[in-house]
């Protein structure tokens, strides 16, 4: 079942004062229940997977936390976390070899991770496991996190789901102000640009290198947008039921390098990878022996350089899998390692000049050029998730430098799209992501605390947030919004 | 705590490491402590597991050198 559907609208109108209606220590069982019919409209391999999961995770969690020998609890958890995590990696890798009509189940991507970060807390001792199987079944099932994230984790999750609050006003408000604003940056901004984006994909030979230029740019805001308008709809959803999912970006388009890029951009993704791979991995005993060893072999800079270098390639590698199996995520993520690790072997560099050139550093101008550099390095590298080939990714960057193409060019290229509405949903788009965040305090957390003393300003807010998504917006009769980009990974 | 105080200067001169400074976890990110336990493992002999990195770990140097100091002692 998709955000963008009649279905998911009448899911949420039927649960939702059920939700308030039953008891509050029922309001799990609605939950569970939502997710379940939620997924089922995806098909029965995707129920079937999920029992699956639940189970490995549950049980494999009780004989973990059971066992009296080290070594049985680390082999249970090693074993029941391939078996979670072999679960996607055997779906894609069947998808790709073209198995008749299997799909890949809906957010099998995501909620493999939480339940593989589930059985590794538990290893841990961070949390304790969880005795009854339908709480766990909740937890990896809940249905608006499903399509596309945050990965949330059991022990910041779980409490939340299972003891319902009562109707809050400020809650279901602000949960409908941050729907409509996903709903808007979906249907108004990705869905409008991704006609040009289609437009210009199909057609690599029909432009220069300012086209290029020009598809990462269009296609960096639409994948933005549409990425952030589902988690826009997952929290809002999540707020209404009085359930708090874990913020997912930091506007990511103001960093001023990739390395910070990263740690704005899909966070969960990313701290989950932080926990569970680079870490590990990095100070793992055998790879700081290694360390140890090359220090002594190949000299100190090389040596305290081993345990960063390899757990960086190994995360950024496994990072582009979980995108999907083609070389094309393979070459992702090493380019992605390559920059970050110059990046950081350019630290003392970056630092000589802020301390000699401290005007010009702390300028405005800097800090825009950088911007835009990280914009465009990251929107360079996501060619290869456009094309699908490392190939034409290569061939297409090249031309920015050796056949650049004219302004005119860009002129026409442009024309279908400014055809359309788009140039005031990206003004509103923009000037909301300038005010997502002041301080501490988020745009929508300002918005939430504004729902106790202004309701009324609130839902015209609303209000008038779907009429731009009506005016603006790309659906209709014998339109089909396209697919969350982010489900389909 | 000095020592540990030293290798947060040397790797990261531009951060102020004094013992009660709370700030240094802002400040470091995965990279930086991913060096830092390395460091740490080298001169100190002292490894710090994955299970171990949390945020309350490496809030301050203090909080870096209790949990080393926990950790050598164990």
């Amino acid at each position: 079942m998709s955000f963008v559907s009649v279905g998911f609208i009448a899911l949420l109108c039927v649960a939702l004062p059920i939700y308030y209606l039953v008891p509050r220590k029922r309001g799990k069982i609605v939950l569970l229940s939502a997710s379940l019919v939620f997924y089922a409209f995806d098909g029965y391999l995707g129920i079937i997977v999920i029992c699956l999961i639940t189970l490995v995770s549950f049980f494999s969690s009780l004989a973990v936390e059971r066992s009296h020998s080290k070594k049985i609890k680390n082999s249970v958890a090693t074993v029941s976390v391939a078996v979670v995590l072999s679960v996607p990696i055997w779906m894609k890798a069947a998808c790709l070899g073209g198995a008749g009509a299997l799909s890949i189940p809906l957010g099998v991507s995501f909620y493999s991770l939480q339940a593989a970060s589930y059985i590794m807390d538990v290893h841990r001792k961070r949390i304790m496991p969880v005795r009854s199987i339908a709480r766990l079944a909740l937890f990896i099932s809940y249905f608006p996190q499903l399509v596309q994230g945050p990965i949330s984790r059991y022990g910041d999750l779980s409490e939340q789901l299972n003891i319902a609050c009562r109707p809050i006003w400020s809650n279901i408000l602000s949960g409908m102000l941050r729907m409509s604003w996903g709903y808007f940056k979906k249907l108004a901004v990705a869905d409008t640009l991704g006609v040009t984006v289609r437009a210009l994909l199909d057609d690599s030979n029909g432009y220069r290198g300012v086209g290029t230029l020009l598809l990462i740019a269009l296609y960096s805001i639409r994948l933005y947008a549409d990425f952030t308008g589902g988690a826009d709809i997952a929290i809002g959803v999540s707020w209404l039921f009085g359930v708090r999912l874990a913020e997912n970006f930091d506007r990511p388009f103001s960093s001023t390098s990739v390395r910070e890029y990263w740690n704005r951009w899909h966070m969960t993704l990313g701290s989950w990878f932080t926990d569970y791979v680079f870490y590990p991995l990095s100070v793992s005993r055998s790879v700081l022996c290694a360390a140890k060893k090359a220090r002594n072999r190949f000299g100190n800079a090389f040596g305290k350089r081993l345990p960063l270098y390899t757990a960086t390639a190994v995360t950024w590698i496994l990072t582009g899998l979980w995108h999907g199996l083609g070389a094309n995520y393979v070459v992702w993520g090493l380019a992605n390692c390559v920059i970050m690790l110059i990046s950081q072997e350019c630290q003392p560099l970056y630092r000589a000049l802020r301390a000699r050139c401290p005007k010009i550093t702390n300028s405005r101008a800097w800090t825009f050029c950088a911007r835009v550099r990280t914009f465009f390095i990251v929107g360079a590298l996501r060619l290869l998730d456009v094309y699908k080939s490392p190939a034409l990714t290569v061939r297409q960057l090249a031309s920015i430098f050796t056949d650049f193409g004219t302004v005119s060019e860009v002129i026409s290229l442009l024309k279908p799209l400014l055809a359309t509405a788009v140039i005031p949903s990206l003004i509103l788009f923009a000037v909301v992501g300038a005010l997502e965040r002041d301080g501490k305090n988020t745009f929508f957390e300002k918005m939430r605390m504004l729902c106790e003393k202004r309701p009324l300003a609130i839902l015209s807010l609303i209000a008038s947030i779907s009429l731009c998504t009506v005016v603006f917006g790309s659906y209709g009769i014998g339109y089909s919004a396209s697919d969350f980009i982010y489900s389909e990974f | 705590m000095n020592e540990i105080a030293d290798i947060i200067r040397s790797l990261h001169p531009d951060i102020e490491a004094c013992d009660e400074c709370e700030n240094i976890g802002e400040v470091l990110d995965s990279l930086d402590i991913v060096m830092l336990i390395t460091e740490i493992y080298d001169r100190l002999g002292i490894r710090i597991p994955a299970e171990e990195i949390i945020p309350q770990n490496f809030s301050s140097v203090r909080a870096i050198s209790d949990m080393v100091e926990r950790l050598g002692g164990e």
